[in-house]
């Protein structure tokens, strides 16, 4: 058997006297789940089970403290818990103070278990008599004990599925070389050739590509195959596929030889 | 209901970067060919207008890289072998430690002092322990591959 009913600041709350425990769901939806303490537990229960009936304290302490002898301090301290619990320390609205006779619990905050919390589980339990339902407008739903548990299960789950899925992210950065040194690659085509400058900077690559198609157009070669270009430092490398798929590779200084004549040997099959 | 609706976006969300991650591991075409013997030539002009001309091998597989390196310079010939372990591997990136090289004899063919930074380049390169990045530059034939060899700058493309 569970209790529902809502706080001052619209928030939910669901107290399930077998376990203890209280479940407060905000008009954010965020739910918070406790286990609030024994004698607390039993004076919520006992005046749950007839709100807006006062109960005096003497009734109070044989069934919160089951016939043991307390003081009344502890009836005090349970009833300053249990509103401080509640929200409601201040003004004393939902767990209300009857002078002379004893303590009630506001009827008008109390609402359906039943009727706001269907699931499965309960519709074998036996609906608890309430004497009043919430005669203003329902906030948000809310969410029962063991929705409370799954969600927390859910979200141990995500964070596995996070970690899990950080360390597959990094794998794969890592597989990819995402840190290595990279070079970037600027092509252009001249008929049948295929010019690839290689540079480590997009400017320096596209640089590279204009000088060797320039002077490719300016001796008119009729060139075949496909040529990757580089300078590095004052070398320039010259490396081609040519139309056979054998390859070769030059190297000199910039100063040494023409770039287009480089090309136009390093494609010659006679090397 | 209304908790478990970001919840479910939650793990649609997980799912399709994972999804993502492992086609990206599983389909991402490779630039070269494991245990594929490639080969070129090479010519290289020097200072001193000498020509010093090289055939190279390179195998990469197996989490090792080797290459053997066959040069002469008028006449006299020198050959050398380097092995590597793939410390770090990519569809586009192979990183290389050193760790055997094997010299038909130690002098160099060249002139030392008129090539001084080939010399240099030489022994970072021969030196048991370096770590080399290959960079592997897309290809239109399958059949061959061009990469560039950051630390170096090295350009070169090869067959098999």
């Amino acid at each position: 058997m569970r209790y529902a009913f809502k706080l001052k600041n619209g928030a939910m709350a669901l107290f399930d006297p077998d376990t203890a425990l209280l479940t407060i769901t905000t008009t954010h939806g965020e739910v918070q789940s406790s286990t609030i303490g024994r004698a607390e537990s039993r004076l919520l229960d006992l005046l749950l089970m007839d709100p807006g009936q006062t109960k005096s304290r003497e009734e109070i302490i044989d069934y919160t403290w089951n016939d043991r002898v307390v003081a009344s301090g502890s009836l005090n301290q349970a009833v300053f818990s249990l509103r401080n619990l509640l929200n409601d320390s201040r003004d004393h609205e939902i767990v209300m103070t009857v002078p002379r006779r004893g303590y009630c619990f506001n009827r008008l905050y109390v609402m359906d278990a039943q009727a706001e919390l269907p699931t499965p589980s309960d519709a074998a339990e036996p609906v608890p008599a309430l004497e009043a339902l919430a005669p203003q407008k329902q906030g948000p739903l809310p969410v029962p004990a063991e929705k409370t548990g799954t969600s927390t299960y859910i979200t141990k789950f995500q964070l596995i599925g996070y970690v899990l899925t950080l360390g597959v992210c990094a794998y794969t950065g890592f597989h990819s070389g995402f840190d290595t040194p990279k070079v970037e690659v600027s092509s252009a085509k001249h008929n049948e050739l295929a010019i690839h400058a290689v540079g480590h900077s997009v400017a320096e690559a596209e640089e590279l590509r204009d000088l060797s198609i320039a002077q490719v157009k300016q001796l008119s070669l009729n060139l075949k195959g496909d040529v990757w270009l580089n300078l590095f430092k004052s070398n320039y490398s010259v490396s081609c596929i040519r139309p056979d798929l054998s390859t070769a590779n030059l190297q000199l200084n910039s100063e040494q030889k023409d770039l287009a004549l480089m090309i136009r040997q390093c494609l010659e099959v006679t090397l | 209901m209304k908790s478990m609706t970001p919840s479910t976006a939650h793990w649609i969300v997980l799912a399709i970067i994972n999804a993502a991650c492992i086609f990206s591991l599983l389909y991402s075409p490779s630039y070269y060919m494991e245990n594929i013997s490639y080969q070129t030539i090479t010519r290289q002009w020097l200072e001193d207008s000498n020509q010093l001309n090289t055939e190279e091998y390179l195998t990469i597989g197996h989490g090792r890289l080797t290459q053997t390196t066959l040069e002469s310079l008028n006449g006299k010939i020198r050959n050398a072998t380097i092995s590597a372990q793939v410390i770090r591997e990519s569809n586009h990136h192979v990183q290389i430690k050193i760790n055997n090289v094997k010299l038909s004899q130690d002098n160099e063919l060249f002139a030392i002092e008129k090539t001084p930074d080939l010399f240099f380049r030489r022994q970072f390169i021969l030196q048991e322990g370096t770590i080399l990045n290959y960079e592997l530059l897309p290809t239109a034939d399958k059949n061959s591959v061009c990469f560039y060899v950051h630390d170096v700058g090295r350009l070169r493309c090869m067959n098999h």
